[in-house]
């Protein structure tokens, strides 16, 4: 009962009680009687009020227990997450983390049928052990044109870290020529809905590779910060076509084999000088050989070896709300006499890309300028993209783009082209 | 150029050679010269890194083990070094907790919500243990291990969607109770990718903390 209820009811009843003894006696045993009745009720007044205030008190307790619940928590966290080199300790030697990317495409190009033509789930698993190794895998899962689903291995590594200036990355490892491949591909970080035209699959840049590389970040220069990447790997595969009763190289295949079809070895990799903290500056290139693996769609074995060079630049720079940002790369396949496309050949591709966030808006602009120039002028492409982002959140983004192509005339690199994406990265 | 296995065995096997020969360290020296991570530095590499790719992350998205993760995949991306890695896990893991928050308890604490936004704070709730000079130069070297990563050495927002403290008839602008209750207790700007974290993800800071680093703010940013 509410204590509150029992202080009046006894006041009222106290009260009621003086009342009926003025009436009702009259005497000097009544006046007795009337006395003890009244210390009687005094008593259990006090007692009502002494629970009263007791039950007040247990309630402002409760209170502060719960703040200080809270308090105790946020403090073992603290404290459990600090060791005696200040890592984390809280949680177990291994840890399992699954992230990722998910997308869906929109496109209507000019002269042709619109479509939902991209259907897009990249899982990245991430298993660690202590700070020791990390073992990181992509996969690329794809709904194909036909309906088929397409699973690619996009990359796994196991890293190694020696210390804290070098990991060992061993494995298939996305290409550290450049930065659109390794870094901004995913398409919740791709301002675009689409790869700069040379920088996709089957383009100048390469894709990745399998093999071993040594990466990591540098001692700093005072405020001047370093990072660098080399690499060995089996090298790129080359594709041929015939033409006109003659072979021609066709395309560099550069996502990583597991066999080495050459003999030789590529060996490459990227530094990149942060000279601001708001600016990378990456120089890169790879060299090595290659040799024809496929004619005309079909395997092929024995071709001669040839040379294989690829070099690259690229530089990031934000500030705030702009973020601008340029790659260059130029891979050259050399002639090799004796082989069924003797002839060497050439692929350059470079963009710059402007983004500008309006705040405080979620919206977010984009803008790209991309060429791409390939031994076959049908795969020339010149590129202007213009973009509008709407950010639900940093990792849900809508994306509408427009691309301005100019190509050889009746060529896909030809058509203009409406892209609307949904991106989610997690 | 026509290398083969052997060369690029060699050409590695010197790299390796050089990098050890800097004295930059083996798996056995990592486990000891190791230094502590620091918070302010954690924050500072944070902003600066993470946006030259891609939006920032909100720290609260995942808990501490998982942000020990990704800041290892990170480092394999970005180019970091182990110290880097550290102080990034410190910030992440410092700033994805929430700080308690009194609901029905006694209103006498910096940390509560004024009873009405538009009135200025009370003085007792304001007042200083230290001279001015002291209480701002104390804001100055919180502003500096805490705050500088996303608002900038000048106040004027390093991340989007940051605000800027110098902007007459900004955020500054608004009542001490009000500003105060957001430094304790986070702050989600429009526009911001992320909301600020309790006590910027600082929560060694104290009520007295909060209040030297608004008066740094009120006096020395916003006057600039």
């Amino acid at each position: 009962m509410n204590p509150k209820k029992i202080l009046g009811a006894v006041v009222l009843a106290n009260a009621l009680v003086i009342s009926s003894s003025n009436t009702a006696f009259s005497a000097e045993n009544d006046l007795e009687t009337l006395r003890q009745t009244v210390e009687q009720l005094q008593e259990q007044l006090v007692q009502v009020r002494e629970q009263l205030a007791e039950q007040e008190k247990s309630l402002a307790q409760k209170e502060d227990v719960d703040v200080l619940r809270e308090e105790i928590r946020v403090q073992q966290k603290a404290f459990l997450n600090v060791d005696k080199n200040g890592i984390g300790v809280a949680y177990n030697d291994s840890i399992v983390h699954l992230a990722g990317y998910g997308s869906t495409i929109f496109a209507d190009k000019s002269s042709q049928n619109s479509s939902f033509n991209q259907v897009k789930f990249a899982p990245i698993f991430h298993y660690q052990y202590k700070d020791l190794m990390l073992l990181e895998s992509e996969l690329e899962v794809n709904v194909g044109e036909d309906g088929e689903t397409e699973i690619g291995l996009e990359y796994l590594t196991l890293d190694l870290f020696l210390n804290d200036y070098m990991a060992v990355i061993a494995g298939k490892f996305l290409s550290p020529i450049g930065q659109f491949r390794q870094n901004i591909h995913p398409s919740w970080i791709n301002k675009l809905p689409s790869a700069p035209p040379g920088f996709g699959h089957d383009g100048a840049a390469p894709i990745s590779d399998v093999g071993i590389q040594l990466r990591g970040g540098l001692p700093s220069l005072g405020s001047v910060k370093t990072n660098y990447a080399v690499y060995i790997a089996n090298g790129p595969e080359l594709d041929a076509m015939t033409e006109g009763g003659d072979v021609e190289l066709e395309g560099i295949m550069a996502e990583g084999f597991t066999r080495d079809a050459d003999g030789g070895k590529v060996v490459g990799g990227r530094f990149g000088i942060l000279p601001i903290p708001s600016l990378e500056i990456g120089l890169s290139g790879a060299t090595g050989n290659a040799t024809i693996t496929q004619l005309d769609g079909n395997s092929v074995t024995g071709d001669a070896s040839r040379s294989y060079r690829v070099v690259g630049t690229d530089f990031a720079w934000n500030n705030k709300a702009m973020g601008i940002r340029g790659e260059y790369v130029k891979s050259t396949v050399g002639g090799a006499a004796g082989s069924m496309a003797p002839e060497g050949a050439e692929w350059k591709a470079w963009y710059m890309q402007g983004s500008y966030k309006i705040l405080p808006t979620k919206l977010e602009g984009v803008v790209r300028y991309s060429d791409f120039d390939s031994p076959h002028s049908s795969e020339d492409q010149t590129q202007w993209a213009l973009g509008i982002n709407y950010l639900f959140s940093s990792n849900v983004i809508a994306k509408a783009a427009y691309e301005f192509n100019s190509g050889a005339s009746g060529q896909p690199s030809d058509i203009d082209t409406l892209l609307l994406e949904l991106a989610f990265g997690f | 150029m026509n290398i083969r296995l052997g060369n690029s065995a060699i050409i590695l096997a010197v790299t390796l050679a050089f990098n050890l020969y800097l004295g930059i360290g083996s798996a056995v020296a990592q486990e000891t010269d190791k230094a502590e991570p620091d918070f302010a530095r954690g924050a500072k590499l944070w902003a600066e890194t993470c946006s030259r790719c891609h939006n920032m992350r909100d720290p609260k998205e995942v808990r501490d083990e998982l942000w020990d993760a990704i800041v290892t995949h990170m480092r394999i991306r970005a180019g970091l070094t182990g110290q880097d890695q550290r102080d990034i896990l410190l910030f992440l893991q410092q700033s994805n907790s929430v700080a308690p928050v009194r609901s029905g308890a006694p209103k006498n604490t910096i940390l509560d919500e004024p009873a009405d936004r538009k009135k200025d704070v009370s003085p007792v709730a304001l007042e200083k243990t230290m001279s001015d000079d002291d209480l701002r130069a104390r804001g100055r070297e919180i502003y500096g291990d805490t705050c500088v990563a996303c608002h900038g050495e000048d106040g004027k927002g390093a991340l989007p969607g940051t605000p800027d403290f110098t902007d007459k008839g900004g955020v500054l602008s608004q009542p001490r109770a009000t500003l105060i209750y957001n430094i304790a207790n986070g702050f989600q700007s429009p526009g911001s990718a992320m909301a600020m974290p309790a006590k910027g993800g600082n929560e060694d800071m104290t009520d007295e903390d909060i209040k030297a680093v608004l008066e740094y703010l009120l006096v020395d940013i916003a006057k600039q």
